[in-house]
């Protein structure tokens, strides 16, 4: 049996670490090469950078930080890729996996062609969520002057393009632990995809303890939380096999 | 030209990072809002709940806690809530920065009989400390980092020790400067916390070469208790200041006028209360933290007294020039004899960094406003003249 995971999430943002609260506001949280070694030693199971920057290219500054870092951990990035070259960048630098969201929504074609180049288990959609009267329909940070597609319409897509797992964000609750996800797998239950979902954006351990039985769940990431406590995944880790079973990985601290 | 925040002193050079809004406020100004926003009685009922699993059962003379402690004001604060408002009985500490003054020595002695409580204070060996200043010097441009390193280490290591799992730190500073954190969400003490914002992101080893002849021995005293130790005792380091709306002025007059605690002159600020215990924090070591980063120490205390309305910004920049022109010229002159560097090798040194100092820079004036602000914090109580280190034992003088 495939082990779920506990994903640990830095946005970065001109180059810092920042605490995001609804994509709206950020605290400074410091660099992201000491991020990345303290995640590595707590022996979080991935690593998911995402650059927010919305810069032009990718930041060799995070690029630095992410080499200099010298981690063992597997690394995810997301933010700003468009290109073949950004892909083989990232290689470089020793990311494992990438986040899609811009590309994937409105060049689908473009995904097909990363696939080629590092295989589709290399390659993760992105689906920011809000909740509104409508329901739930993708975030958008500025308007596109048309209404936003929703949940299932995105779901749909990532269906026939060759990601291999879904990034599902609750942007309205990003940052506010114990706020997020509510009625999002009553949502994407009555979808019927097989794609695996990484759900993140407001979790708790009570949270993540119920996403983890949802039986399309591989992995479950938090945020600013990670900066509050000392050991907080590990104590994570533990709260959530005491509660949920055997769905993780056992680590030991070292 | 770094972006300024609308309200404060900080800029976007601020070393641990800082954030603007749309508006052009700062992280830590938005932050400070919550001192005026949180229903800060209910916060104090957290505090309440959070010490109480750490309460010794059988009483008897237990250790509920270790706290760390200077010989400034702001402590007697500290120990006023932990002992007299908590009900905790505390171990405290005191990791001895080798550059005491007179007015620190006399506040920790008046903290342990005031409140009656056991002070544990560590020396760290002399001739190694000023190993790693120089090598701290060479490395990072700042003279703190030995200390730095041991104050925040060594009351861990007793936690650990002693299996006294809660520390209580005053505040934390990066929630306090730059907003790192919002109150609510109770910010603990990490491992990272200290090695990106306190040790400047160097470790004990970092400072093992040849060069300073400092061996992993020398260091050892220096090194964070390893993660499966911190997990076995369950160390926790929490903040006063989330529970309780920090203000270290505020603080430090009532505590001069309940105890008798001892405010001092400080020659790179108008603040008497913030760190009068050591001769080289406001002297030698302000210079240098101008010289690298751009704002020095008076800043710091200039941005939180316009976040409490205390002052306006165009007098805390005028405030904020004078102070920064003042170069105490004795206090750098002994700490030169002692690490062994010529006047002409300081020189050098700062012409050599990103801030120029101007040495015979003379005092910018201050209106009759800007002095009557200064002058407030000279009426709660004696304020001693600083005029010499504690030297005992450095081989300075005998």
């Amino acid at each position: 049996m495939a082990f779920k995971r506990i994903i640990s999430t830095l946005l970065v943002k001109d180059g810092l670490v920042v605490k995001s609260y609804g994509y709206r506001s950020w605290r400074p949280a410091g660099n992201l090469r000491s991020a990345l070694q303290n995640l590595d030693r707590w022996q979080t199971d991935e690593i998911l950078v995402i650059d927010i920057s919305r810069r032009a290219s990718l930041d060799p500054v995070v690029l630095r930080d992410i080499t200099s870092a010298g981690i063992s951990t597997p690394l995810v990035y997301g933010g700003g890729i468009r290109t073949e070259e950004d892909i083989h960048r990232l290689l470089d630098v020793g990311c494992d996996r990438m986040v899609l969201e811009n590309l994937a929504l409105y060049q689908p074609e473009r995904i097909h062609e990363f696939s080629n180049l590092v295989g589709s288990q290399a390659l993760i959609g992105s689906l920011p969520v809000v909740s509104t009267h409508q329901g739930h329909i993708l975030w958008q940070e500025k308007s596109a002057g048309c209404s936003p597609p929703g949940i299932h319409e995105i779901l749909s897509l990532y269906e026939t393009l060759p990601v291999s797992e879904i990034l599902l964000t609750d942007a309205t609750h990003e940052g506010f632990a114990g706020k997020g996800h509510a009625g999002m797998e009553s949502c994407v239950d009555t979808f019927p995809g097989s794609k695996g979902i990484i759900w993140f954006g407001g979790l708790d351990e009570s949270i993540a303890t119920r996403l983890l039985r949802h039986h399309r769940t591989v992995a479950v990431a938090f945020g600013n939380v990670n900066f509050e406590r000392e050991l907080r995944v590990p104590a994570t880790r533990k709260t959530i096999l005491e509660r949920e079973g055997s769905s993780l990985r056992r680590t030991r601290i070292r | 030209m770094s972006q300024e925040c609308v309200n404060c002193l900080y800029t976007a050079d601020h070393p641990f990072g800082i954030t603007f809004n749309e508006d052009g406020l700062c992280s830590g100004c938005v932050t400070h809002q919550e001192k005026f926003d949180l229903d800060w009685k209910h916060r104090f009922e957290l505090l309440l709940k959070k010490v109480e699993p750490y309460r010794s059962k059988s009483g008897q003379g237990q250790y509920d806690c270790v706290v760390p402690v200077r010989g400034t004001p702001e402590y007697f604060y500290v120990l006023d809530v932990v002992k007299n408002r908590l009900g905790l009985n505390p171990l405290v500490v005191m990791y001895n920065s080798h550059f005491n003054s007179i007015p620190g020595i006399r506040n920790l002695d008046l903290l342990r009989e005031s409140f009656d409580v056991d002070l544990l204070h560590y020396t760290s060996n002399p001739i190694i400390y000023k190993k790693l200043i120089r090598e701290s010097l060479v490395k990072l441009n700042s003279m703190r980092w030995p200390y730095l390193a041991g104050e925040t280490q060594f009351p861990v290591q007793i936690a650990v020790e002693h299996d006294i799992p809660l520390i209580i730190w005053p505040l934390h500073q990066p929630t306090e400067q730059v907003g790192m954190h919002s109150y609510e969400e109770e910010p603990e003490m990490t491992r990272r916390g200290r090695h990106e914002f306190d040790l400047m992101g160097h470790e004990p080893d970092d400072f093992v070469n040849v060069e300073t002849l400092a061996n992993r021995l020398d260091v050892e005293d220096l090194h964070y208790p390893d993660n499966r130790r911190l997990s076995k005792t369950g160390v926790t380091g929490i903040y006063l200041s989330n529970y309780i709306p920090w203000d270290s002025r505020t603080f430090s007059e009532e505590m001069i006028g309940k105890f008798g605690a001892v405010a001092a002159g400080n020659p790179r600020t108008f603040d008497t209360y913030d760190r009068i215990d050591d001769m080289t924090y406001m002297t030698i070591h302000d210079v240098l933290k101008y010289a690298k980063l751009g704002y020095s120490r008076v800043t710091d205390n200039l941005c939180r007294e316009i976040r409490f309305k205390r002052i306006s910004k165009e007098d805390a920049k005028a405030i904020e020039a004078h102070y920064q022109s003042m170069i105490p010229e004795r206090e750098i002159a002994v700490f030169l004899e002692w690490i062994g560097v010529l006047r002409k090798g300081l020189d050098w040194y700062l012409e050599r960094m990103k801030y120029k100092t101007n040495l015979n820079a003379t005092p910018t004036p201050l209106n009759a406003a800007q002095q009557s602000f200064i002058r407030g914090f000279t009426l709660h109580g004696e304020v001693f003249e600083q005029d010499q280190y504690i030297i005992f034992g450095k081989g300075l003088h005998l």
